[in-house]
């Protein structure tokens, strides 16, 4: 039962990881917080649903597809609100407001063209094997959430750290004006940074809708309040730290429902959220540094 | 239009207009901490605490409706004293945040503390004894305080700390207190603004104090712009009032609020306020001219 608890946990945290690791992306270079991120995921799990069921293509061509819808719709919202926003030389609060704005008319949107209906995938669209070991239950959904998370963190250490582009974005993050007096394309790298910070809020999304088998508009919504709380809880801009929050928010939810008070799940993520900006609001990881104003 | 068809058609308004003034007090509340620097996001928690409050002490012992609602401010003020200590310590989006959170907070209280809120199914029967003009003496006082505190050293130290606190401490202006005392004034407006909202809606549920209706909230703020008081009520104004005159868009209203707030924050800054001003102060600069040439 705590074993199978703990499994659970640890896939809840794995779709929080994947979902803010793209918030994380775009705050850690461009310091700027989307918002709008929590409409991609609803928009991208629409684009698998409606081509799983209107096109009857193959999951893992729609999960694709999906993915690249989320990394299209995120970067030509950088191109249309965010580059005027930097050009003008925006603070943190109109980008955060640009972006509440974006996510407002991006909602619309999706519920216009899903006229509000809750969908489910197609029955069979994916195997429904489950392995038992012992008290454990593993079913094929937790399995591919399980695995996709371990490829997109490995796959994000590689970018981040072995490829030019990622080097650019972690130069960026350090200090845009030093990135470009060394001559690294910023227009670009942000772009880039847009595309895949969307691409992995697309992934998270058509998980989290096969996995509750329930595909909303407003699907993205409780993440966006979540993934805050685990970029600050992990701290800023620290891949390994929003993992582990991840983890933490995703077993607190978990656990809270075991031991009865699960009614107030959510008071136990924002407490311990506000602890963690009161003691430490670098984060668990974050370096020990002036927070940036 | 004559005076009959004049009142007939505020009544039919009634409930209409009354809810814009309230979310023109609420989006003074948010002028307060914006006007400061201070990106403070807990007013939506707070307005639930003097909603909650006032509701619950009219309902219960049967108060009346000016106890119940300052009761609620003054919880909302206890409150928001141990809140500012660790929030305003903190910086931008952490701000944001954790103000966020505290909201969040709130709401996941409201939403389930069922003995003393009733839960999900609402808080009913509250008195309806807020009238419009109470709601229009309560906006135009706020209004007056709003406008001395812009034209005091408060509003002059709020808006050099909002330029640039650094210079601000530089100049000697003590940055702590003036941030401290913009996000008391606007826990205490939120509280007001709550109170008064429970005693027009009848009902108190807790859907109406989350993430959304901040957002809207912040819409109506920063579409006015914060350069003055006038420009949160003009937004607050506008904006809830928008699906009687958009009557063939009403479907659309949020992909066009959302539109126009993305607009508004990239080609004007400070809100729809500032071109409205600069007009009337051209239009009085050109009047003077004509005078003074006369």
């Amino acid at each position: 039962m705590l074993l199978q608890q703990l499994l659970n946990g640890i896939v809840a945290g794995s779709v929080y990881a994947l979902f803010a690791l793209g918030f994380n992306m775009v705050l850690g270079a461009l310091n700027i917080l989307n918002v709008a991120q929590g409409a991609i995921f609803a928009m991208s799990a629409f684009v698998a649903f409606y081509a799983m069921k209107l096109y009857a293509v193959p999951f893992v061509l729609a999960l694709l597809l999906a993915v690249i819808a989320g990394g299209l719709i995120n970067m030509i919202l950088e191109m249309i609100v965010f580059r005027p926003l930097r050009a003008r030389g925006g603070s943190p609060m109109s980008t955060l407001v640009a972006s509440i704005g974006a996510s407002m008319a991006l909602l619309s949107v999706t519920q216009k063209l899903s006229g509000s209906q809750i969908e489910r995938f197609p029955f069979n669209s994916l195997p429904d094997t489950q392995w038992i070991a012992g008290d454990v239950r593993v079913t094929f959904i937790q399995l591919l959430v399980l695995v996709t998370t371990a490829c997109v963190l490995i796959g994000s250490y590689i970018l981040l750290n072995r490829t030019k582009l990622g080097k650019a974005i972690r130069t960026m993050a350090f200090n845009e004006r030093i990135a470009r007096m060394l001559g690294i394309p910023t227009a670009g790298v942000a772009r880039w940074t847009f595309f895949i910070s969307g691409a992995l809020g697309g992934l998270a999304g058509v998980l989290l809708g096969v996995m509750f088998n329930s595909v909303h508009f407003l699907m993205g919504e409780a993440y966006v309040l979540k993934g805050f709380a685990a970029i600050v809880i992990g701290g800023f801009g620290s891949v390994a730290g929003v993992v582990v929050a991840s983890m933490l928010i995703g077993l607190s939810e978990v656990f809270s429902i075991m031991i009865g008070i699960g009614a107030f799940k959510d008071v136990v993520i924002f407490g311990i959220l506000f602890c963690f900006l009161i003691l430490r609001p670098n984060g668990m990881f974050g370096r020990d540094e002036e927070p940036r104003p | 239009m004559n005076w009959e068809e004049i009142s007939y058609w505020l009544i039919i308004y009634n409930h209409a207009i009354v809810t814009a003034l309230i979310n023109s007090v609420t989006a003074l509340s948010i002028y307060f901490s914006l006007r400061a620097g201070i990106f403070n996001l807990s007013a939506i928690g707070f307005m639930a605490i003097g909603a909650y409050t006032a509701g619950i002490l009219s309902t219960r012992l049967g108060l009346p409706a000016p106890v119940g609602i300052t009761a609620g401010i003054m919880l909302a003020l206890l409150l928001g004293a141990i809140l500012v200590y660790p929030v305003l310590k903190l910086r931008g989006h952490y701000l944001a945040i954790a103000t966020l959170s505290f909201a969040a907070i709130v709401q996941a209280m409201a939403m389930n503390l069922d003995g003393l809120t009733n839960g999900p199914s609402g808080l009913l029967g509250v008195p309806a004894v807020v009238r419009a003009w109470h709601v229009v003496v309560v906006l135009a006082v706020l209004l007056y305080i709003a406008w001395t505190l812009q034209k005091s050293r408060t509003g002059r130290a709020w808006d050099a700390i909002r330029t640039d606190v650094s210079a601000a401490r530089a100049m000697g202006i003590d940055v702590e207190i003036y941030r401290l005392k913009a996000f008391l004034i606007s826990t205490a407006v939120a509280a007001l603004a709550g109170g008064l909202w429970a005693h027009v809606n009848r009902v108190i549920v807790p859907f109406e104090f989350g993430f959304v209706q901040l957002t809207m909230a912040l819409v109506n703020t920063l579409l006015g712009g914060i350069s003055t008081p006038l420009g949160p009520v003009l937004g607050a104004l506008v904006v809830t009032t928008m699906p009687d005159w958009l009557a063939g868009f009403a479907e659309y209203r949020e992909m066009i609020i959302g539109a126009l707030l993305v607009a508004v924050v990239v080609y004007l800054p400070n809100g729809l306020i500032d071109p409205l001003l600069g007009f009337a102060r051209r239009f009085g600069r050109k009047r003077a001219v004509k005078e003074a040439s006369r």
